[in-house]
């Protein structure tokens, strides 16, 4: 067992329990709590809903996100039957499968007060249900993607420092921990995953280093090909990234908003700076240099593709390689240790402690609320169908909970379009960021169809999802009408929306079936049935 | 050399800093703004009637103590140019509060805590910058909040006992104390508040209680003095309860949501608390860190501003400074508490980068003259830029548009117009155009804040010696305000003239007036005439 080789098994016995206690508070509830982004949950649930009905990600339905990110909410539902536990239980799931190779790293690379600090920071900020950065209150599943790959690619960076006493099986064990990462890195957003496995290419060049390194590259290959026997979608799933990338960019933003995401972030790099120089101080290491530097580069570009303002855990990750460097230094030093005013030893536990804390402090309290919030059944359960369990609530977030209200209303609105317009099974189309309304009507899911449709993330003006195959299955296609004056009803105007890119397809093969104040509905024009065309119907006036 | 002599005297290294922030400030006789322009004006058109002889709240309204009027005064009267009042007025300040800074830091601190605290404090007093914003948010806004933070925490400082007393550290302890508790009181009544109950809690400290009863003692005396020149205390006051009236009751939520938005700091506070008191436990340590927690965030609920309560970084000073003496003599559980210095460094380093970057930005966008000016023409100096990020600037410029087109309305009148006002957030006009101000309006009118429709002073006595009132279209507060006073508007005044964004207003009776009070200006009644002015 993992656990067995740490130096500590206090620190490891103490994360374990953490990881659990933290799946739990997710888990036990049943209950999802959200407080804003419902378009964002609706996605992630209506990707549960496609896995459950015999969907396979990338094959039968694109995004630019990895499959696990399916079928983790997938996994949740497919334990507990109900999509308002599908995102708690699916990240308990995740977490006690990522927690023993979190603990394992960090108990074999950190000394026991560090381990225990980033361990709990990390396991912390795969639990809590907040996009990073936001409010304690702010609560909400949305982006957990973006946390998975933080906490992975965090405990991975670590494995830069050498482990602090080699065992037997060493080797063995960092591979299966470095490759274990890397694959849900990879599976769940191919940003993380370039980034991972340009680490691994790094730890080539360091010869104490690259037993492990090699071997876990080698894992990652065969676990690949392994998975594309059985997935075979590999193809589509690079496809659909280079789809999003032609879409969205490599740098996004103008400078102005890049420099100001940087100024964001402007506390952690100071800190992290700081540390790093002074342990670089003593080191006089290049590569130590480059190590610290790429992780203050490659993060930043990482949060530069997130939806997400504050949170470069890569720097996190420097901050405690800087410090486990800087201890180890220490340790034979007595002169340090000697100083009236202060102790370097101390300082540098308690200045990583400064770098980590606030947050593990922050996530603590939201998963707390999260769960606190579940158990007292807060606020409202959506007004859905099958998503009674999932629950709206107003902790102090006016703005988000109007926004959200409004949304729910034109869902419910669309739900009942649709359920007049027909009772049966046919798949239906929204030309918007998600789509609720196969889950709620149980109506059957298209296959080929980009459920996530959202200008400059997977639509934009260079490049577009074909409609020759967006539009192959769906009977039902739902336009979204953005209310007058809204920043929406602008980019509808101008062309910036998906409803706007294909407005032409959608002319040619749908027509208007019925509309609302928040929805048009199409219906796929009968096909001119040609063989049996009789005089009588070439006098109606045939489809254009 | 020199570098080591500063670090071992930090008061040295504390004053040339302070030279440096002045000089930065200062030197460009430029004032640049990217927000907030709104907010800018109120303290120009502040230095400019104090220039010709008003005095606040005596001549005009403000719930803000007079130092927030008389900084930028002085600033204008020493340069003489209305862009320069706030960087000169703030450098004075810096320059006036720096041999304070230097004699409770380096009295109270090691040169380890002494120098980041220094220099934190330093910054957040001279940087043009709401805390808490970007370095791309400049603006003179708000600076009184500033001085407010900056003076109180020094006097909390003051906590702990002088390292080395001296046969001179009573007196200047006690000068030190009177001077910035008379500070935060004269700039802004809340900051003064609890200035006043710490030197209070500071009677029950044995050792300092010496100090803190004279310190008490002479901010009555002073006060005593001010008010026997100034003879508007208790019209501060009025205008003090009638915006405590507007603001209303303080509310649970805000102060939850003030402490989650501060949590990171709440945690390296507690951090650095919770270590000393675990060294070894102390009830009036305890007492001192609620103190430096709670009033705080009372006081940051009542500022508009996104960050910063800067009572919790002067605690964690103290706390740093506590944990280094147990260390020093060896009591208590030393072992981790020995990087207590290390976190206080990690809790205000990045602000003081921050501040430090934002100062330079806007002594380099002052020399390089960037922007835009405000156009009216005693505003040449003053300049409106646009950074990385557009902010409000699109507001400000058509804000900016619209008091040109005032200005040009108002220079059409075939008089050179005096006592004009405007019935929105502030009045431009008497310091763009050097008009002379009317006297018992004023300084500004921020719908919620210290007007609404349930608390206001009547029309007549507001606007009873505005001669024009300028009446927009469009603006800030406006509509509430036109809808509120519209009654009175229409019954003293008659429109002369119409702008697309402006109407102005002539006081009907000023031709009559204007023999009869032409003689009376001077002798005035002005406000502070009894409890019965605010409702």
């Amino acid at each position: 067992m993992q656990i067995a080789t740490l130096r500590f098994p206090s620190a490891a016995t103490l994360l374990l329990g953490l990881a659990v206690l933290c799946a739990a508070m997710l888990a036990l509830p049943g209950q999802t709590i959200t407080t804003r982004y419902l378009p964002d949950l609706f996605r992630i649930l209506d990707g549960a809903y496609r896995v459950s009905s015999g969907l396979v990600p990338h094959r039968d339905f694109h995004t630019p996100l990895g499959p696990l990110t399916a079928y983790i909410p997938a996994a949740g539902y497919g334990l507990t039957g109900s999509y308002g536990a599908a995102m708690p239980v699916g990240m308990a799931l995740l977490l006690l499968a990522v927690a023993p190779a979190v603990i394992a790293i960090v108990g074999s690379r950190l000394q026991p007060v560090l381990a225990l600090l980033f361990g709990a920071f990390l396991l912390l900020v795969l639990a809590v249900p907040i996009n990073l950065g936001e409010g304690v209150t702010s609560l909400t599943f949305a982006k957990f993607y973006n946390r998975i790959g933080w906490v992975a690619l965090g405990a991975l960076l670590v494995m830069y420092l050498k482990p602090a006493k080699v065992r037997a099986g060493q080797d063995m064990r960092d591979a299966l921990a470095a490759a274990f990462l890397t694959l849900v890195m990879v599976y769940t957003k191919a940003t993380y995953g370039v980034v991972a496995l340009g680490f691994l290419a790094f730890m080539l060049f360091d010869k104490d280093q690259r037993r492990w390194a090699v071997r876990a590259l080698f894992i990652v290959a065969v676990a690949a090909l392994l998975v594309e026997v059985v997935w075979r979608s590999h193809a589509s799933y690079a496809e659909s990234l280079m789809l999003a990338l032609d879409v969205s960019g490599a740098l996004r933003g103008s400078w102005g908003q890049i420099l100001d995401h940087i100024l964001v972030n402007f506390a952690d790099f100071v800190l992290v700076g700081l540390i790093a120089i002074w342990a670089l101080r003593r080191t006089r290491s290049l590569r130590d240099a480059v190590f610290y530097a790429g992780c203050a580069a490659l993060g930043f570009l990482l949060i530069n593709q997130n939806f997400q303002a504050w949170g470069i855990v890569t720097l996190h990750a420097a901050a405690a390689v800087a410090a486990e460097t800087l201890l180890r230094r220490m340790g034979g030093d007595a002169d340090e240790v000697a100083s009236s005013t202060w102790s370097p030893i101390a300082g540098t536990k308690l200045l990583f402690a400064a770098i980590v804390l606030p947050t593990v402090v922050h996530c603590t309290l939201s998963l707390g609320l999260h769960a606190g919030a579940a158990v007292a059944r807060a606020g409202e359960a959506l007004p859905i169908p099958h998503l009674d369990r999932v629950r709206l609530a107003n902790l102090w977030t006016w703005g988000d909970h109007g926004t959200s209200l409004e949304y729910l209303a034109a869902v419910a609105e669309g739900v009942n379009l649709l359920k007049a317009a027909s009772s049966g099974s046919e798949p239906v189309l929204v030309l918007d960021i998600a789509n609720p309304f196969a889950l709620a009507t149980d109506r059957s899911p298209a296959r080929g169809e980009t459920p996530w449709l959202q200008w400059e993330r997977t639509v934009g003006p260079s490049a577009s999802p074909r409609p020759e195959i967006l539009f192959a299955q769906p009977h039902f296609v739902l336009e979204p009408k953005p209310a007058p004056g809204s920043d929406a009803a602008g980019a509808l105007a101008s062309g910036k929306h998906p409803a706007a890119a294909y407005a032409a397809y959608l002319g040619a093969h749908f027509e208007i079936a019925a509309e609302t104040g928040s929805w048009k509905l199409h219906r796929r024009r009968a096909a001119p049935v040609q063989t049996s065309c009789r005089a009588s119907c070439t006098a109606e006036p045939g489809p254009l | 050399m020199i570098a080591s002599r500063l670090r071992t005297h930090p008061s040295w290294a504390i004053l040339l800093a302070a030279l440096l922030c002045a000089a930065l400030l200062a030197a460009p006789g430029q004032t640049i703004t990217t927000v907030y322009v709104n907010d800018l004006l109120i303290f120009l058109d502040g230095a400019h009637r104090i220039s010709v002889g008003q005095v606040p709240n005596r001549d005009f309204h403000t719930a803000l103590g007079p130092l927030a009027f008389y900084l930028p005064a002085a600033g204008y009267w020493l340069s003489g140019n209305l862009g320069s009042a706030l960087p000169t007025g703030m450098a004075l300040t810096v320059l006036t509060l720096a041999p304070v800074f230097a004699h409770v830091l380096s009295s109270r601190l090691a040169p380890l805590v002494a120098l980041p605290l220094g220099l934190f404090l330093l910054l957040i007093l001279a940087v043009p910058m709401n805390l808490g914003e970007s370095i791309g948010s400049l603006s003179f806004a708000m600076f009184y909040n500033r001085i407010g933070w900056a003076a109180l925490a020094l006097l909390l400082i003051m906590y702990l006992p002088a390292r080395a007393a001296g046969p001179r550290q009573i007196g200047l302890d006690t000068a030190c104390a009177t001077f910035l508790a008379l500070v935060t009181i004269y700039t802004k009544a809340t900051y003064g508040v609890v200035a006043l109950a710490f030197l209070s809690l500071m009677l029950i400290e044995r050792r300092q209680r010496l100090w803190a009863i004279s310190a008490l003692a002479a901010v009555l005396a002073g006060a005593l003095l001010v008010e026997a020149f100034w003879q508007s205390s208790g019209a501060h006051i009025e205008d003090l309860l009638l915006a405590s009236r507007v603001s209303g009751a303080m509310q649970a939520e805000e102060l939850v949501l003030g402490f989650l938005r501060h949590l990171a700091d709440y945690v390296l506070f507690a951090a650095l608390a919770v270590l000393v008191l675990w060294q070894r436990w102390s009830w009036r340590h305890a007492i001192f860190f609620a103190f430096c927690a709670v009033p705080g965030l009372l006081i940051v609920s009542q500022n508009s501003q996104p960050w910063g309560i800067i009572t919790l970084q002067a605690g964690a000073a103290v706390a740093a400074q506590l944990a280094i003496d147990a260390n020093q003599r060896g009591l208590g559980r030393t072992s981790i508490s020995a990087g207590a210095p290390v976190v206080f460094l990690a809790l205000v380093l990045p602000t003081t980068l921050h501040c430090f970057l934002a100062l330079g930005l806007h002594a380099g966008l002052a020399v390089a003259r960037a922007g835009e000016t405000f156009g009216l023409p005693r505003f040449d100096q003053i300049r409106l830029a646009q950074l990385w990020t557009p902010g409000d600037h699109q507001f400000s410029t058509r804000y900016l548009a619209s008091i040109r087109e005032g200005a040009r309305a108002l220079e059409g009148l075939p008089e050179k117009p005096e006592a004009v006002a405007v019935l929105d957030f502030v009045n431009p006009f008497s310091a763009g155009l050097g008009l002379k101000p009317p006297r018992g309006d004023s300084a500004w009118l921020h719908w919620g804040r210290n007007v609404s429709t349930e608390h206001h002073l009547p029309g007549e006595e507001l606007f009873g010696n505005v001669r024009f009132l300028l009446e927009p279209r469009w603006g800030i507060n406006n509509l509430p305000l036109s809808e509120l006073y519209g009654p009175h508007i229409r019954q003293a005044y008659e429109p002369v003239i119409e702008t697309a964004s402006w109407t102005v207003h002539l006081r009907r009776d000023a031709t009559r007036a204007d023999q009869r009070t032409a003689g009376n200006l001077g002798a005035g009644p002005g406000l502070g005439h009894g409890s019965g002015n605010t409702r």
